[in-house]
């Protein structure tokens, strides 16, 4: 009964690791290929728009993640008193953003957006000045991290609540005979024990930053001004894709895999820390 | 988005703007409507997602299940092999994924599929799901010589409903929403998605600056997700935080 499972791993997973390790030390634009040994590796590192791209990815971490960790957690800590009809609607609700392609929510975003977007015409009708959301980078890069956090909320939302909800009972009763009142209760109890999902919810926010790509790519085509909201994906679909260097890209794609792992060393070397 | 999808072209232009159009036209999404090839978009995306849905939850499906119940050592150890492919940026293997696709003969629709069938998360779910279901059930129907399969069809089929309305929107919208994918193995009009082709579309009408158009593709893209959640947001979060049995 696995057969079926470990022949679609191969084929989709396995298989590719193995060809995007080999094609990393080859210089490629698909037509021809010449091994190169590792200057695919060294013109990377030292490629600006890659470096850069993990700067975008870095500021990005800093906008994102914690506002996510926080909306999330406060949204389901006041969801939590709610009975379970209520809950489970709210939950579909902050949801449905991040379950709809990124393409869609680009479209949309874009129309609120723009120059020309409802938001400046808005402004303009009160004779201010038109905000260039998606043309200097530090509007682009707010207006994007904006966008992300609205979008992936929802999924944040359910994980804290699946975890608050297995918080057993007796723990809040025996804090209450204790005589601790309702805030203490969720300071000194309900926090602590939510601290590994916390730190799974910043891991899983930072790698879904760094790969980030359809919003990028709806509305600032070619990452925005200079570079400067590519993230470290689109930077490699770029390179790929639009400038036809498969090789660099796979050196690039093998980076980055190698710096979500560091994080999940990281991640875990801080749990341990913690406990 | 939906009430500007109706809004004519020159009404975004107009100063001051106004939120509520006094002209409705429906001529943006009669432009859609008129693209030659929709009716077989429409037919390419419905049997990509029927095939992948039902290939996908019997292939996730049956990992779960081995997953679950087996109590072989190895078995943890391909578990977390699969697990492992979470952690890995899909876009990374793209290239090397489209050249497997290509060396096996097969682009177009059925490089679509192939590729959203590896769903390690729908697994980690599955064997989640199947675990809070008593082992003593299994193993009775194990000892009445009931095989594998048998068991998964006649047992535990039965009591996943939640998790197999959680399976279908996350495969659903797998579908709906791989776009990368799609554009680069979709370049034959016939054979395009929905998504594909519609946002192919709009890039061509971008230069004439119709957020009218767009908005009405946008619109019409949002349909299937409509449909999607109508059918199925009921079973969709308790598949994702309930267990297998009810007490």
């Amino acid at each position: 009964m696995l057969i079926p499972a470990m022949v679609v791993f191969l084929l989709t997973f396995a298989v590719p690791m193995i060809l995007v390790g080999r094609l990393s030390l080859f210089a490629s634009d698909y037509a021809t290929t010449k091994f190169v040994g590792m200057q695919n590796y060294v013109t990377a590192i030292f490629d600006h728009y890659y470096v850069k791209s993990y700067e975008n990815a870095f500021w990005f971490v800093l906008m994102i993640a914690p506002s996510i960790v926080i909306f999330a957690y406060t949204l389901s800590s006041v969801l939590s008193n709610y009975n379970k009809k209520t809950q489970s609607i709210a939950r579909f609700v902050v949801y449905i953003p991040g379950l709809t392609s990124g393409i869609i929510m680009g479209l949309l975003w874009a129309w609120l957006l723009l120059r020309q977007g409802l938001i400046n015409q808005i402004l303009s009708v009160f004779n201010i000045q038109a905000i260039p959301f998606l043309s200097e980078q530090w509007p682009a890069r707010i207006s994007i991290a904006v966008i992300s956090v609205i979008s992936s909320i929802g999924g944040m939302v359910i994980l804290f609540s699946a975890s608050m909800h297995s918080i057993s009972k007796e723990l809040q009763d025996a804090s209450m005979i204790d005589g601790a009142n309702r805030r203490q209760y969720k300071k000194f109890i309900v926090r602590p024990m939510m601290l590994p999902t916390i730190l799974l919810a910043l891991l899983l926010n930072i790698v879904g930053i760094m790969q980030m790509w359809e919003t990028i790519f709806v509305l600032t085509e070619g990452g925005g001004p200079e570079g400067s909201t590519a993230s470290p994906v689109y930077e490699i679909f770029l390179t790929a894709f639009r400038f036809g260097k498969a090789g660099l890209a796979a050196a690039k794609g093998i980076i980055l895999m190698f710096v979500i792992a560091g994080i999940l060393v990281i991640k875990n070397r801080v749990e341990k820390w913690v406990k | 988005m939906v009430e500007n999808s109706f809004t004519p072209a020159k009404m975004f232009l107009k100063m001051p703007p106004r939120l509520i159009p006094n002209e409705l036209t429906l001529n943006n999404s009669i432009e859609a409507f008129k693209l030659p090839y929709l009716p077989r978009w429409i037919l390419n995306t419905s049997i990509i997602m029927v095939v992948a849905v039902i290939l996908g939850i019997v292939i996730n499906g049956a990992a779960g299940y081995v997953f679950a119940f087996a109590k072989y050592k190895w078995c943890v150890y391909i578990f977390w092999t699969l697990m492992s492919s979470i952690f890995v940026t899909r876009y990374v293997l793209l290239i090397s994924q489209f050249m497997i696709v290509g060396a096996l003969g097969l682009r177009g629709l059925p490089a679509v599929i192939l590729v959203l069938l590896f769903w390690p998360t729908g697994i980690y779910l599955f064997r989640n799901y199947y675990k809070a279901i008593p082992v003593e059930l299994i193993e009775s129907a194990r000892i009445d010589g009931a095989k594998e399969w048998r068991i998964l069809t006649s047992i535990v089929l039965p009591l996943s409903k939640p998790i197999l309305g959680a399976a279908i929107v996350f495969l659903g919208m797998g579908v709906l929403g791989d776009y990368i994918w799609q554009m680069l193995n979709l370049q034959d009009p016939v054979e395009k998605t929905y998504l594909v082709g519609l946002m192919s579309s709009t890039l061509d009408v971008y230069k004439v600056k119709n957020i009218g158009y767009d908005l009405a593709v946008g619109t019409l893209l949002f349909i299937p997700y409509l449909i999607i959640f109508s059918v199925s947001s009921r079973y969709f979060i308790e598949g994702l935080t309930t267990g297998g049995l009810k007490e």
